[in-house]
């Protein structure tokens, strides 16, 4: 990766990303990510129900979110909380994928802090259901990463508005 | 030392994880707070030993409620554990008054270590 922090592509903050999300997920949870940047065959994007996304502000706005699978969210956050799965509330699950993204975006943030592509980001916010779809006009990047999690999926996304 | 520790933060999930962190530790969380003006509030009935704040709340951001905690009582200790970790927040929190800054992701040997290192 460059060393010239003003010349950090998209693609390198991507990457920056999805090492935060790793380190987020190792450090709160003890469960290590694998990440794949192309979908594989029987990744079952239906099943994601919760999603949590942060404006992150700049001269070209973007979207992080990422969303889980109810039985991911449910497994990450036990093991971050020491509760049994079905113990946690549906405002824990909604409020945990957005310390999730908040904890990633603020990692990232603290390391593109004096770069050009330096942000501001807004609270997160959850959603939750199994429709959500991000509709982008053509041209626009989009960065697609599939996680697995103790044989559990996420998915963490990032538009370039 | 056991600590009477006030949380304010607007995550429920931070809250339950802080919570969890101290009480194994055999610290004593006095108030829960989900917004700085709360903490404010909470801070001046209960007194705690020392106050876990977050930066980014509604109604009142964790760097105004420090302040606000500091104007009534200098000798406060106020650890920040936020997200947002760059150099103007840091900068922010320490002219605010903040002891100690943390950043998140965290586990419980940041939270503790950071609690050992208070007066």
């Amino acid at each position: 990766m460059s060393s010239d922090k003003n010349s950090i592509t998209n693609e390198q903050e991507w990457q920056m990303l999805g090492q935060a999300l790793s380190n987020v997920l190792q450090t709160m949870s003890g469960l290590e990510a694998e990440i794949a940047f192309v979908q594989p065959a029987d990744w079952p994007l239906n099943e994601i129900e919760f999603s949590g996304f942060m404006v992150m502000t700049r001269v070209r706005p973007s979207v992080l979110t990422i969303s889980a699978t109810r039985p991911a969210i449910m497994t990450i956050l036990s093991y971050m909380t020491g509760e049994m799965p079905d113990e946690l509330s549906e405002q824990e699950l909604n409020d945990g994928v957005c310390e999730l993204v908040n904890m990633v975006a603020g990692e990232v943030k603290s390391r593109l802090n004096d770069s050009e592509r330096a942000y501001g980001l807004t609270s997160p916010i959850a959603a939750q259901g199994s429709s959500l779809r991000f509709s982008l006009k053509n041209g626009l990047e989009t960065f697609d990463a599939f996680v697995t999690v103790d044989g559990l999926h996420l998915k963490m996304s990032l538009y370039m508005l | 030392m056991s600590k009477r520790v006030l949380i304010v933060d607007d995550s429920p999930i931070v809250h339950h994880l802080l919570r969890k962190t101290l009480e194994a530790a055999g610290h004593e969380v006095c108030g829960d707070a989900k917004n700085g003006r709360e903490g404010v509030d909470l801070y001046g009935k209960l007194k705690p030993d020392v106050v876990f704040m977050d930066v980014t709340m509604p109604l009142m951001d964790g760097i105004e409620a420090v302040k606000t905690i500091r104007a009534s009582d200098p000798a406060a200790q106020i650890i920040m554990l936020t997200a947002m970790g760059d150099e103007q927040i840091m900068t922010e929190a320490n002219q605010a008054g903040v002891t100690v800054f943390l950043k998140k992701p965290f586990d419980d040997y940041k939270i503790i270590s950071a609690l050992a290192k208070l007066v």
